[in-house]
């Protein structure tokens, strides 16, 4: 079976043409969708710029880490959970949307990059965990976050904007 | 909503600054994903001030210092979404003319900001504030912004 196929598939469901043909249903998702975004990834992006120094310096990186990640991680599961229900609703505009798989890509290398920061370089945060500017390895984990999170943000958008 | 704004938005839709930005698809796109990410800033940074107010995160920090090392940064939140958004608003604007989701968020939005630099402002630096009020400039400062957020998103759909 082709991912085109289950694309297909997908469109054909009933939820999926539920979702598409309603006239508040496909609008109160991507509204919570987005107002999940404000949550998780504003939020996330405070844990990154205490990585790169840029911001509460002078708070520990475990306490910034600690109070905010859990939080970012729950809204995370609302972003995840109606990204699904809005793809649910047009699989098919999605699959011939070079955005959308730009998007999914980023979140992919986002979710390695979060792994690697947990099992890496944070296990080291009790010899950094007070310093303004933490070990490359940290900063680069806030940089690349920061950048990519940027770019999920904006794919996001500009699949709404993807032809038919 | 308000016919007497009507000769505004009518200069506003002929002036050479909305025809420069109606002129391609892709103008107005970027404006919107600018205004997006600007919005993922600003409501990030009163999420986190706000939960703190709330008694969640961040609670080995004074609100009043966790207020100061945020505030540039809701600024630049700020800052991003008025500008992105005014430009926004001369790419369309006789359709905001009569959008009503527009006007309510214009109106939540001076709220929010006049909300957000008088009294909210004094609640966070008084350390003597007590919890109960803490906890209600925080809930309203979440309801205003979050208003101004669903009426925005409300414009595109309606």
């Amino acid at each position: 079976m082709s991912l085109l196929s289950i694309a297909e598939w997908l469109q054909n469901t009933s939820i999926s043409t539920g979702i598409r043909e309603s006239t508040w249903v496909f609008p109160i998702i991507e509204t919570v969708h987005l107002l999940a975004l404000a949550f998780s990834v504003g939020i996330i992006m405070f844990v990154d710029l205490r990585l790169i120094g840029a911001a509460m310096r002078d708070q520990p990186v475990t306490e910034v880490f600690n109070r905010l990640q859990p939080m970012a991680l729950k809204g995370f599961v609302v972003n995840v959970v109606s990204g699904m229900l809005l793809f649910w609703s047009e699989p098919l505009k999605c699959y011939h949307s070079a955005y959308f798989l730009i998007k999914m890509v980023l979140l992919l290398f986002l979710g390695l990059n979060a792994v690697s920061f947990q099992y890496v370089t944070y296990p080291s945060v009790a010899t950094w965990d007070k310093a303004v500017a933490p070990p490359f390895g940290a900063r680069f984990a806030g940089w690349l976050s920061l950048l990519f999170w940027l770019g999920v943000v904006v794919m996001g958008r500009a699949i709404a904007y993807a032809t038919k | 909503m308000f016919p007497i704004l009507f000769p505004f938005f009518h200069w506003a839709d002929a002036s050479w600054l909305s025809l420069e930005i109606r002129s391609s698809t892709w103008q107005f796109a970027i404006l919107e994903m600018i205004h997006l990410v600007g919005l993922t800033i600003l409501l990030g940074t009163l999420w986190v001030l706000d939960m703190r107010l709330l008694g969640l995160g961040m609670r080995r920090q004074p609100a009043a210092e966790l207020a100061r090392d945020l505030s540039r940064w809701m600024w630049i939140g700020l800052w991003i979404m008025l500008v992105s958004g005014v430009l926004l608003f001369f790419g369309e604007p006789m359709k905001l003319f009569g959008n009503p989701s527009f006007h309510v968020k214009m109106m939540l939005l001076v709220l929010a900001i006049g909300f957000q630099l008088t009294l909210f402002r004094r609640v966070v630096s008084d350390k003597s504030a007590s919890a109960f009020l803490d906890q209600a400039a925080a809930g309203l400062s979440l309801v205003l912004w979050f208003g101004v957020g669903l009426a925005g998103r409300g414009i595109g759909f309606l």
